[in-house]
């Protein structure tokens, strides 16, 4: 439901020269959304809310108040329009309109060069570019590409049955760029291996705050993601804070990547 | 008038008429139960909620401090049509003393039910000093004194049941609002009387301030409502939540009294009934309103009387008129 802020006389009465004056307060959270922007942030799992409060309150004056008057009585007593909820994946920006943070995530590979993922919307010409690179026919536009060496990594929020059956939080697709190999993984927002495998992954015990896990669907890999001790991170939208991924191969730790936000790319 | 008595005094204020059913003293009561005031307290809706940050503060608040309610039967012959007269005598006096106003009094299983409302609870409750006509008491035996019959030569005046002697009185108005400044913040209400009392001055100061008993009669004054709305949806966490909570508190409000000093008495108020309602969902879509809150709550609100009322004042500047005497000419 969208409202917008304000203030309303409900009832005003005289009574022995006081005036009794009863308003009703509405106060919304900052942040205001496009139909077509809302159903993206529900698709992708972005914080952000949609806020508000209505109270009725009494206010007494001994002559007939102006509204500047109940205005200014109202604010005395810590009426605001706004409630800033701070939604950690949203801002406004300098019209005030509500735009998520950054897009681009910044997946950084020791030893190797750091990669951007970029979403169709914030990025569509290097995400035009990279997904024309594509040498098979891809039946649904991916929400976000990125490229890691030769290998073209296209990410989806919804099912994309062109490649899965089975569904998942989200769904990445690893295509080469020359040969069109497939390479499946699909991302659970929690941990799913039991102790028994566990037990057979290298340097498992060291990691702590797991927050998804990563099945591959034609390796024998396995990703656990991780964050920082007391951050919550999301895949779909990583936060200041970082977070991280280690990749097992048959046991064996191949490599820890880090995932963070593309800061400078509001 | 051929017939009868008439005494005025040097003011020409009638003392005695043979035409009229003087009040005369019917005896003392205490309380024979007392209950605290009404409060209806109900919420209704989820505690759970999937987003995680569903707002559970005060779903337990009242908002405010109930009255005490002391109940009194009267015994007297005529139970259907002659109310008595119930002056108050306070369990204490002066600027730290409850305030107290009869607020009912009605007939039912064979006595005067009278119900006193005071702002707090003390034990025990005030006494009643309570005066009736003659056709309603005993008559005395003395050989001596003055008896007074009308035409019907019923008697309406004798010295010998010790008629209602008025020492002082005057006139008291309420303050305006039991409570002044805002009604609550975000789920809590604050339905508290926070009102400067207003005072009467009389001239009974040679009663003492121990002795002095009151008759006013208490009347409705004030409905004060709070309400409050808030509904939130959205992502947190990777998880879709919405919730909505609603509250509704409100309070009435009776004008009660109390003896400031021997020359002074104060006037403000006490609850006679609050009420918090809140609803919870998991769910963003519903937004306030009384029937939302009141539906299948207690159908007992509704007979009752006590539904929540916008914020008003009533018969506020209406002066209530108020009479002393004194508690020793009857014990």
């Amino acid at each position: 439901m969208e409202m917008e802020g304000g203030w309303k006389v409900i009832k005003k009465e005289e009574v022995a020269g006081e005036y009794l004056v009863t308003v009703e307060l509405t106060s919304v959270d900052l942040y205001q959304y496009t139909a077509e922007f809302h159903a993206e942030l529900h698709k992708d799992l972005v914080e952000h809310t949609h806020h508000y409060t209505v109270s009725s309150d009494l206010f007494t004056f001994d002559h007939s108040p102006t509204e500047s008057e109940i205005e200014t009585a109202a604010i005395a007593r810590g009426f605001n329009l706004t409630i800033d909820n701070n939604p950690s994946d949203l801002m406004l920006d300098e019209t005030n309109n509500t735009i998520r943070k950054r897009d681009a995530i910044r997946i950084i590979t020791p030893g190797q060069e750091d990669v951007l993922d970029y979403n169709s919307r914030t990025h569509p010409a290097e995400f035009t570019e990279l997904f024309n690179m594509i040498p098979i026919t891809i039946d649904s536009i991916p929400a976000s590409i990125s490229l890691k060496g030769d290998w073209l990594y296209i990410y989806y929020t919804s099912l994309p049955t062109q490649f899965f059956t089975e569904e998942f939080l989200l769904y990445s697709v690893r295509i080469h760029k020359d040969t069109g190999m497939v390479r499946r993984k699909g991302y659970v927002k929690e941990m799913i291996l039991n102790k028994e495998v566990t037990d057979t992954l290298e340097g498992f015990d060291v990691i702590t705050n797991i927050i998804g896990t990563g099945v591959f669907l034609d390796e024998p890999k396995v990703t656990i993601y991780y964050a920082l001790e007391g951050a919550a991170a999301n895949p779909l939208t990583p936060g200041d804070t970082p977070y991280y991924g280690v990749t097992w191969e048959e046991g064996v730790q191949i490599r820890t990547r880090e995932y963070t936000r593309e800061m400078n790319d509001v | 008038m051929g017939y009868g008595l008439t005494i005025n005094n040097d003011f020409g204020q009638m003392i005695i008429d043979s035409d009229i059913s003087h009040y005369h003293f019917a005896g003392t009561y205490t309380s024979v139960s007392d209950v605290a005031g009404g409060t209806l307290q109900n919420h209704q809706g989820g505690t759970d909620n999937a987003g995680g940050n569903f707002p559970y503060q005060n779903l337990n608040s009242l908002g405010s401090t109930i009255g005490h309610i002391y109940m009194y039967d009267i015994t007297q012959a005529d139970v259907s049509t002659k109310p008595p007269m119930c002056f108050i005598k306070p369990t204490s006096t002066g600027s730290s003393a409850p305030f107290a106003g009869i607020i009912r009094m009605y007939f039912a299983s064979g006595y005067w039910k009278v119900e006193l409302l005071q702002s707090t609870q003390t034990t025990p409750g005030p006494t009643l000093y309570v005066f009736t006509t003659l056709d309603q008491l005993t008559l005395g035996t003395d050989s001596h004194g003055l008896r007074v019959m009308n035409e019907a030569s019923e008697v309406t005046f004798d010295s010998q049941n010790r008629p209602l002697r008025i020492k002082g009185s005057g006139d008291i108005t309420t303050p305006t609002l039991a409570h002044t400044g805002s009604l609550g913040s975000s789920w809590l209400g604050t339905l508290d009387v926070n009102c400067t009392p207003r005072e009467m001055t009389h001239s009974a100061s040679s009663i003492a301030i121990d002795k002095q008993l009151y008759y006013v009669p208490s009347i409705a004054h004030c409905a004060l409502q709070y309400t409050h709305s808030e509904s939130d949806s959205g992502i947190h966490n990777w998880h879709s939540y919405a919730w909505a909570r609603n509250d509704l508190y409100w309070a009435f409000y009776r004008s009660a009294f109390r003896i400031l000093s021997t020359t002074t008495l104060q006037c403000s108020y006490a609850i006679y009934y609050r009420g918090h309602l809140a609803r919870t969902a998991a769910d963003s879509s519903f937004v306030l309103s009384l029937e939302n809150l009141l539906g299948n709550v207690d159908a007992s609100v509704g007979s009752a009387g006590m539904v929540p009322y916008t914020n008003s004042s009533r018969n506020v500047g209406q002066d209530q008129g108020v009479i002393i005497t004194n508690s020793d000419w009857y014990n």
